[in-house]
């Protein structure tokens, strides 16, 4: 990585810390990536095995209900977090398990976790090695929709691409 | 300031206290079979004290919210009688009154009161019990559920769980984050205070077999979930498990020994057992599913648990010691997070049916299981000491509150703390120290 993309990382990084959110959080939903605005030259292909610029994909891949399995459009995200991974060797990503609000407290706990963990072997598998990735699940507990329906559910059972920790 | 409303199936109770967070909203959503009725004369002296202080009304209110019994309403009253000599047990036929409790509270110097009750079976027209009591000001609530615990005793032969306590955790939205509190509080709620505060979740606290200490999970570590146990009293807490992965599931052994955990730190969520005096952790499940929210048997011989081995959560059952593993529960496809009654016969468990999670009562001997709740998101069972009711949270209005049904399904309470989200309540044992 040369000097001047680091740059424009950090850059990205406190832009993205002024909108207000916790941690960073590209745009996206569960169907895909956002496109990515004035981003540096950074190839935008999206082919696999070349990096994204760090906002222009999604940092959440969802689930299933009482499912880790990755499905559909996820498979590609956790590619493209992948990629991303492997272009930035100094980066390390923390990848928080959610569940919806329905069900045990403490089975959802272990369920956020076995969807990190979930993403984590796919990861590995795509070559990132374990040592830059860790696990932690917090449940139920930090929805990120407050509706009581489909919709809010859907959008909870995920695990975020944490890059701060 | 105190109201009652009283029909046929609902009584509906308003409380104010001094401290806002102590508000509570008491409501009997449905009771259903035959209850005690029973007569509370308003003792001689609690007009005078503070509308939450008043004995004759904790008393009330404990024995009615319990659903086993029902109170003749004062308007019916022909007497009002504060001393044995007072008593005509012809007034309290007329009332239909079965029991009749008289009382008074005086002034006894140095800011303390001496407190007299007596309890009647009108029927026979005797005495069935007679106390006196000593109680500071603050002692007030404790000595009015003493007295609904003697009547619970003399007239259902059942032990009264009134002075008794329960955890909770609390959770506040303040601006764009949430507050979380674990609190304790009576049993019904009254003289909250909190435990431990914290930006990151706090879940599962259980209680020690003698009250004295509160295990939790608490995220405060960046996420990470660990577990604390914190004397209650004293405040102080030690970290008895922070593995690498998760540290979860807190539950006491009935000897207070030992801590069943959930902990990923080999792996897949797995059981085990922590001894916390000499910090041996002994492995108890070695199936690559998840194996979480473990309970005790009352005699501490067997651990019953959740797991979703077969596919989905069911409920479980292994030797505390390790070994074979039976399976509970096969009908639907979401049982889990059980709690054993003091019996040692029957768990209470959430069960999902026709996609609503329902507080159910799982009968070990034939598998069979009871739904006692008819709400969509109910959570976290937790037995009374006693075996009579069962405490566990729901969802009303969007918001999480406390809740009771009793073992027969028959009268269901919500306990709301207005402004905030309540949940993961444990209802603590007989004995408290003070």
């Amino acid at each position: 990585m040369t000097k001047g993309k680091m740059v424009v990382l950090a850059l990205f990084l406190a832009a993205t810390g002024c909108a207000g959110h916790k941690g960073v959080r590209p745009s996206s939903g569960p169907n895909g990536t956002s496109s990515g605005t004035g981003t540096s030259g950074v190839s935008q292909s999206g082919v696999s095995g070349q990096a994204l610029p760090f906002n222009s994909f999604s940092h959440t891949v969802h689930f299933a209900f009482n499912s880790s399995a990755i499905l559909g459009v996820n498979k590609k995200i956790v590619k493209e977090n992948a990629n991303y991974m492997l272009a930035h060797p100094n980066k390390h990503v923390r990848l928080e398990g959610n569940t919806d609000e329905r069900g045990t407290q403490e089975y959802n706990l272990a369920l956020g976790w076995r969807r990190a963990r979930s993403v984590k072997s796919m990861m590995e598998v795509l070559g990132v090695p374990a040592n830059r990735m860790s696990t932690i699940s917090y449940g139920k507990d930090r929805p990120v929709a407050f509706g009581h329906n489909r919709a809010a559910w859907a959008k909870n059972r995920r695990v975020d691409f944490d890059y701060k920790h | 300031m105190r109201r009652l409303l009283v029909s046929l199936l609902t009584v509906v109770a308003f409380f104010a206290a001094t401290d806002a967070q102590a508000i509570l909203n008491i409501e009997i959503t449905q009771s259903l079979g035959t209850a005690f009725p029973i007569a509370v004369v308003p003792f001689q002296g609690d007009h005078a004290l503070p509308a939450e202080e008043r004995v004759s009304d904790v008393v009330t209110s404990d024995l009615v919210n319990s659903g086993r019994f029902s109170e003749i309403p004062r308007s019916d009253f022909v007497s009002h009688p504060h001393h044995a000599a007072d008593v005509i047990f012809k007034d309290w036929r007329i009332v239909k009154a079965d029991a009749l409790v008289i009382g008074s509270v005086k002034p006894a110097g140095n800011g303390t009161y001496s407190i007299t009750f007596r309890l009647y079976d009108v029927f026979n027209k005797t005495q069935l019990a007679a106390f006196r009591y000593s109680a500071a000001p603050y002692q007030l609530r404790e000595v009015g559920h003493e007295i609904s615990d003697v009547v619970y005793q003399k007239i259902l032969g059942i032990r009264g769980a009134f002075n008794t306590r329960i955890a909770y955790v609390g959770r506040q939205q303040l601006g764009n984050r949430f507050l979380y509190r674990l609190q304790v509080a009576d049993y019904d709620g009254y003289n909250p205070h909190t435990i431990l505060k914290s930006y990151e979740p706090i879940i599962s606290p259980a209680w020690s077999p003698n009250g004295r200490r509160i295990a939790y999970v608490s995220f405060e570590h960046s996420g990470h979930a660990v577990v604390y146990v914190e004397n209650v009293s004293t405040g102080h807490r030690r970290l008895v498990a922070g593995y690498h992965g998760l540290n979860g599931a807190p539950a006491w052994s009935p000897n207070g020994r030992d801590l069943a955990l959930m902990l990923t730190k080999d792996g897949n969520p797995g059981l085990f057992v922590l001894n916390l005096a000499t910090g041996i952790l002994r492995r108890l499940t070695h199936d690559p599913a998840i194996n979480t929210e473990p309970t005790w048997s009352p005699n501490g011989k067997e651990i019953a648990f959740t797991s979703d081995r077969g596919g989905n959560p069911q409920i479980y059952m292994i030797n505390a010691s390790g070994g074979d593993v039976e399976r509970l529960t096969f009908r639907g496809r979401y049982n889990a997070d059980a709690d054993f009654d003091p019996n040692g016969k029957k768990l209470a468990i959430v069960s999902r049916m026709g996609g609503a999670y329902h507080i159910a009562l799982l009968n070990i001997r034939d598998s069979s299981v009871t739904p006692l709740t008819d709400t969509r998101f109910d959570e976290s069972p937790s037995f009374s000491p006693n075996g009579q009711m069962i405490l566990y949270d729901t969802l009303v209005g969007g918001h999480r509150v406390l809740a009771t049904v009793s073992v027969d399904g028959n009268v269901r309470q919500v306990i709301r703390l207005p402004g905030e989200s309540v949940s993961n309540p444990a209802w603590g044992p007989f004995n408290h120290p003070n």
